[in-house]
Parts: structure tokens; sequence; C-alpha cells
């Protein structure tokens, strides 16, 4: 048994730590993802100039609504489970998982910061660094879809497949915008790696421009992020579900399977703002921050401990994603829905276009500067 | 080790899933069965070390075209019906192609057990892949997306219809 | 004749037809709203109800929380005839009737609940009321409740007068008031 240690003590360091990882990670976004639901109603009251929910109280205690996630999840938890009788049993089940499941997988390729020396181990702060992880992000979003519409068809309901056929139009549509719109950075930064991205960003240009994604590609950030919005299918793009009047592919179902379906939504929110900081806001890069501390342009330096940079990189990543995250709940209570023709039209008469202009023109620039 | 059981696992489980979907009445439910094979080959071809083709199967296979089978299959009256109809004359005829299929199958693939499997995870193979396609065969390849784009135009013509009411 | 009016639908230039200007527009109007309420929360017209309650004009359209009248001899008006039971549209008025054990006259009600949960507030039932015995006029707005059996109000939870005003109006009532009185009172 030692001697099984002993030849695999890399293995085995490497598969443990990865777990930690994982632990550590999911549940900060899973915790993350519960105050976002609070985060929307708290976001959504202001705007509309409302308090919000604010009476969950522990022991007399309601900290202004902070209850209301442990609230919601209980009253999600007793409710009844209800399968309609004609539905698939088995795929009515499973389709929860295929929403959730691709999403959370997508977490795994994320780099949350840049490396930990832990007892002399370089502790990479990142789940998996997949050489592929661009493509590995489009491969699962595209599963994502079968959650959309096994959940449409399983119920055997005409409103819930109706539901589910504009889910999967909607979803396949934009899902090629997305893909194009991510050519331009790989072009640029000649990886797939996210933490390759990552590191490419903590350059400068011109010696004071910290130089981000959005400074390459402004353009297909902006492209970007209406086709991951659409991914999502939240407001403007919510013609999958429509909650006021058109209904959407899971209205058949409830209690926590619901809950699967609503929950997936908002690690998707979560996770377009991790992307979107990753690959165009330098992840987790601190402008002029470096690996001994932080070197401003003009040459002054302000030396800092290991630990201490690593936990600024760590806290500026989540820094950006909880910016990101506030942004989408904001345009999501701002914009009002799309109709079907104008959704469709947007996207293979206008962003699709666009994202081919922006690789060619990156592709004519990085050839007139010589940088092929 | 891993590797190994890995392959056997996932091979096994493609084996399976395409069984099952031959057997399987509900067309809807064999073409997910069809998703599941192929997504258990795209992890065969990650356990090979082969990134790139695992992680494309994902994307054009189960991402792209299998959601288009599934959506046409799912709005077909059969999708619909509680109880599927009983196997027809069709269905052997159809059972005896594949079989047919499968023995060919088994031929071309004989002269393969000759290659010697890389036994080391390689990084990635997407370079040299590129370095192929857009050396060598850079024509043929330019010329494979000259075919798609006259599909895409014929496609448009046919579903297309000239508006004369308005 | 139909009125018609012309709506000025005018197709979108092109700065309006790329959205970005028009969204960010948008946005600058609910982010305004968003920080205003943010930085100050009590510039809000938000009235935290069952803690903190508006006063209410007492004008005679305003119906708020049920109540019994008295009469002048603490009886209640209420001769259980089941007008306002018929009237509710909500069923949710429940009258037992009882007969005084001295009065052949009229009947008076031994259970009267109202199940505010389920009522309207119509004001049906004060329509209905042939003795005006039932009133909507408390000023309360019924509600906010955490446990539904506190919005069950019963006859002894209805029963009363406002201040100054031992009801005496009505001719049944004078009626009533005048044989209870030839009783001996009561």
């Amino acid at each position: 048994m030692t001697e099984f240690y002993a030849a695999n003590s890399d293995l085995i360091l490497f598969a443990g730590a990865a777990a930690f990882k994982t632990l550590v990670f999911l549940n900060g976004v899973m915790g993350f993802t519960a105050l976002l639901t609070l985060a929307e109603r708290k976001v959504s009251a202001l705007m509309q100039d409302r308090i919000g929910p604010n009476r969950a109280s522990l022991f007399g205690l309601a900290l202004n609504g902070l209850f209301h996630p442990v609230a919601d999840g209980i009253k999600m938890v007793m409710k009844e489970d209800f399968v309609p009788g004609r539905a698939e049993k088995l795929l009515f089940t499973l389709a929860p998982f295929f929403a959730l499941v691709p999403v959370l997988a997508l977490f795994s390729v994320i780099p949350f910061g840049d490396y930990v020396m832990v007892f002399g181990y370089q502790l990479d702060l990142q789940i998996a660094d997949v050489p592929l992880g661009l493509f590995l992000v489009l491969a699962l979003s595209g599963l994502a879809i079968y959650g959309v519409f096994l959940g449409g068809w399983s119920a055997k309901n005409n409103f819930a497949l109706l539901g589910a056929l504009r889910g999967a139009a909607q979803m396949i549509s934009y899902e090629v915008v997305l893909g194009l719109t991510l050519v331009g950075l790989l072009m640029i930064f000649g990886s797939a790696s996210l933490q390759d991205i990552v590191r490419a960003q903590g350059r400068l240009l011109f010696g004071w421009l910290p130089a981000w994604g959005v400074v390459y590609q402004p353009f297909a950030f902006i492209l970007f992020l209406v086709a991951a919005v659409a991914e999502n299918k939240r407001t403007p793009f919510d013609l999958v579900e429509g909650e006021s009047e058109i209904i959407g592919y899971f209205m058949e179902y409830s209690s926590m399977r619901f809950a699967a379906f609503m929950f997936s939504e908002f690690v998707e929110i979560i996770l377009i703002s991790m992307l979107a900081s990753t690959l165009f806001f330098g992840g987790w890069q601190v402008p002029y921050l470096y690996e001994s501390g932080f070197i401003l342009p003009g040459g002054k330096a302000l030396a800092l401990n290991h630990y201490l940079v690593a936990l600024l990189q760590v806290g500026a990543f989540s820094a950006k994603t909880v910016f990101f995250s506030w942004f989408l709940l904001v345009v999501r209570w701002t914009l009002p829905r799309f109709r079907f023709d104008q959704l469709m039209g947007l996207c293979w008469k206008r962003l699709l276009p666009l994202a081919l202009l922006n690789i060619l023109v990156t592709g004519a620039v990085m050839l007139a500067l010589g940088k092929v | 080790m891993i590797l190994n059981a890995a392959i056997y696992g996932f091979g096994g489980l493609a084996v399976l899933a395409t069984l099952l979907m031959i057997f399987q009445r509900d067309s809807v439910k064999a073409a997910l069965l069809m998703l599941l094979a192929l997504l258990s080959t795209a992890a065969l071809y990650l356990a090979l070390s082969a990134q790139l083709v695992a992680i494309l199967q994902v994307i054009l296979y189960a991402g792209a075209i299998m959601t288009l089978f599934i959506v046409a299959l799912t709005v077909t009256p059969a999708a619909w019906r509680d109880r599927q109809p009983a196997a027809s004359v069709k269905g052997l005829l159809g059972l005896a192609a594949a079989a047919v299929l499968f023995a060919e199958l088994l031929k071309a693939a004989a002269p393969l057990r000759a290659v010697a499997a890389s036994r080391e995870f390689a990084e990635t193979g997407s370079l040299e892949l590129a370095r192929l396609l857009f050396g060598p065969y850079v024509f043929q390849f330019e010329l494979l997306s000259l075919v798609i784009l006259a599909a895409i135009v014929a496609a448009v013509a046919l579903t297309s219809r000239r508006r004369t009411a308005v | 004749m139909i009125s018609v009016k012309k709506v000025d639908n005018r197709p979108l230039n092109w700065l309006e037809r790329i959205y970005l200007p028009e969204i960010a527009r948008g946005l600058a109007v609910t982010l305004r709203h968003f920080f205003v309420n943010l930085f100050n929360p009590k510039g809000m017209p938000t009235v935290q109800y069952p803690e903190q309650q508006l006063e209410l004009p007492h004008a005679a359209k305003t119906r708020t929380r049920h109540r019994l009248k008295l009469r002048a001899d603490n009886s209640p008006k209420c001769v259980a005839c089941f007008m306002c039971q018929t009237a509710c549209p909500a069923y949710c008025i429940r009258i037992e009737a009882a007969e005084y054990p001295d009065n052949a006259v009229e009947k008076y009600p031994a259970v009267f609940d109202i199940d505010l949960a389920r009522c309207v507030m119509c004001g049906m039932c004060v329509e209905a009321c042939p003795e005006d015995a039932i009133a909507m006029d408390t000023l309360e707005i019924p509600g906010g409740e955490q446990d539904r059996a506190r919005l069950k109000l019963t006859k002894e939870d209805l029963l009363r007068n406002l201040p100054g005003e031992p009801s005496v109006v009505g001719a049944a009532n004078r009626l009533a008031n005048e044989y209870l009185k030839s009783k001996g009172g009561a």
C-alpha cells in the first residue's frame, strides 16, 4: 500500500488538491447564487422605487431580508412535486439535471487566481487548466439546450413544447455568435487555455494601458455580452420563458425541479460574469500588480507578500464577477422583450455578420502589424 | 491503468447506448440514446488524448446536430403517441441492414489493429491539425466551405417563397 | 362616432436601430433610480404596512374593517336576518341566530363570524342590512397577519360603537328599544 502511495504521490496530491478546490469554489459559487436570487429582487425593487423583500426573519432578526434565499429554499422543498400524467417520467426527471450540470461543470475551467504556494506545493487557483478551455466552454454551453428542450417536450404539454422550440431556436442561433465573437480573442492571445489568456492580459500596452481583452476587442465584448444574455434566456431575450404572458418550457414543473431550472439561470449569470471578466477584463489581474507587488508605470514599486498578492488577485476576480452580475441584473430589469422575429433578425442579420467582420478586421490588423 | 479503464468503460457505454437506440421504438428516446453514444464516444476520444476531436464532437454532433434532430423528431406525431406501434417487417429489414453495415465496419476496422496506439497523453493536437488544414490541404478545405455555402443557399431557396401578398 | 387617434409610428432612425444608445439612455434612467434609492432609502414612498399605517380620510366611500353597531343598551342592532350572509359574494359571513328569551319580535346573532381572509371589501353586506347594523367605517385596514386564524373576526371582535355613537337610529331600533324598555330594560 505504501508503495502505491509512493509511486502515485503526485497523482494523489493532484486529485486531493483538485477535490479541495472544487469544494471551495463550487460552494462559493452556490452561495453567491443564493445571494443573487435575493439581489435580483432587491436590485429590481430599488430600480422601481420599492424596498423589496425584507420580512423573513430568524429569531426576530430580519437583516433587511438576508434570510429570504433560505426561506425560498425551504418553500421549494416543501412544495408538492407534481408530475403530469402523460409526461415521460424519466426524461421529466432528467431535464433539470441537463439544465444545471453543464453549467456547473463549466466552472472547472475558470481561473479565479494565479497560484498559491502551500508548504512548497504550487496550488493553481483553477480547478482544471484545460488547454482547450475556451472550446470546452462552447461545448458544454451547447449541451445546456437539452435541459430546455427535454423539459418542454417530456411534460407533453403543447405550450411547454412551443416554449422549448423557441428556446432551441434561440439558443442554437446565439451559440453561433457566441463562438464567433471569441475567435478574435483566440487570434490575439494565441491560446485557448483560459489561464494563458488571463496571464497574457497582465502585460501593459504603451507602458501604461493594461492589455485587457476589451482593449483589443471592444466590439467583440459587446457582441459577446449580447449573445451571452441571449444564451442565458433572460429579458430582453426571455421568449423561451416569457413569464408575463407567453408560457415557457418549464410550465409543468414544480417544487425543486422548477427550482433547478431557476437556479441554473442564476448560475449562468455568474458564469457569464466570470467569463466576461476572464476573457475581456483581465480575470484575476489587478492593473500594475505583479508577483512581487505593485510596479506603477512611473517606476515606483511597492513590494508585497506573496499571499497578499494572491488575495488581492482573487479579490479582484470576485469584485469583477460581482460587478458584471449586478450589471446583468440591471440590464434584465431595464430592457423590454424582443419580438421573436426581431430576436432572430438580430442574431442572423446583425450580430453574425458583425462577428465575422470583427474576425476579418482583427486578422487584417494583425497582418498589418506583423503579429502573425 | 486509469486510461485503459476509461477507454473500455466509455467504449462499452457507447456500444450499449447504440444497441439500446436500435431497439428503442420511441423515436425521441432513440435520439437521446444516440446522444449518449455520441457523448461517450467524445469521452473515448478524450481518453485517447484527442482533446480537439473530443470537444468538436461535443460542439458539432451533440450540441448542434443532435439538437436539430431532436427538435425535428419531437414535433412529429409519433413523438406524441402514448403507445408506440409494434415492430413490423420494416424493423426486421432495418436490423438486417444494420447487420450488413456492422459486418462491413468490422472488416474495415481490422487493419487498424496493426496500428500501435500511442500510450502518452498528448498536450493538444490542434496546432498540428491547423498546420495540415491550412498548409498542404488548404485548397480542399476551402473547396469544402464552398460546398457548404452552396448547401446554405439551396436551403434558403427551398424554404423561402416569393412574397406576393402584402 | 368612433374617435381615432393617429399614432405617429415613424420608422426608427439609424442610431435607434443599432439599439445601443437607446439602451444606454434606458440604463441611465434605471441606474439613477437605483443609486438615488440606494443612498437615500428614506425617500421611497413605501409604507411598512402593518407596523406603519397611513391616516385614512373619513369619507363615506372608504370601506375599511367591519363592525357591528350597538344600541344604546349595548345589545347588538343585528337581528340575524341573514341578509348580509346572502348578499356576500365571497361567502365570508357566518351567522347563527338565537332568540331572546323574553323577546318575541326579533332574534339576535349567537355567532357572527367574518373571515377577513375571504372578504373582498365590497360593502354588499352594508348595503343589504335592513337594520343599519353592520358598517365598514372603523378606518382599520385588515390583513398583514402571520396566522390565518387571526383574520377570522368573531362577534366579540365586531361589536363596538365608534366614540360618541350609542346609535338609536332607525324605526326597527326604536320599536325594539321601546319594547325592551317596556319589559323593564335588558
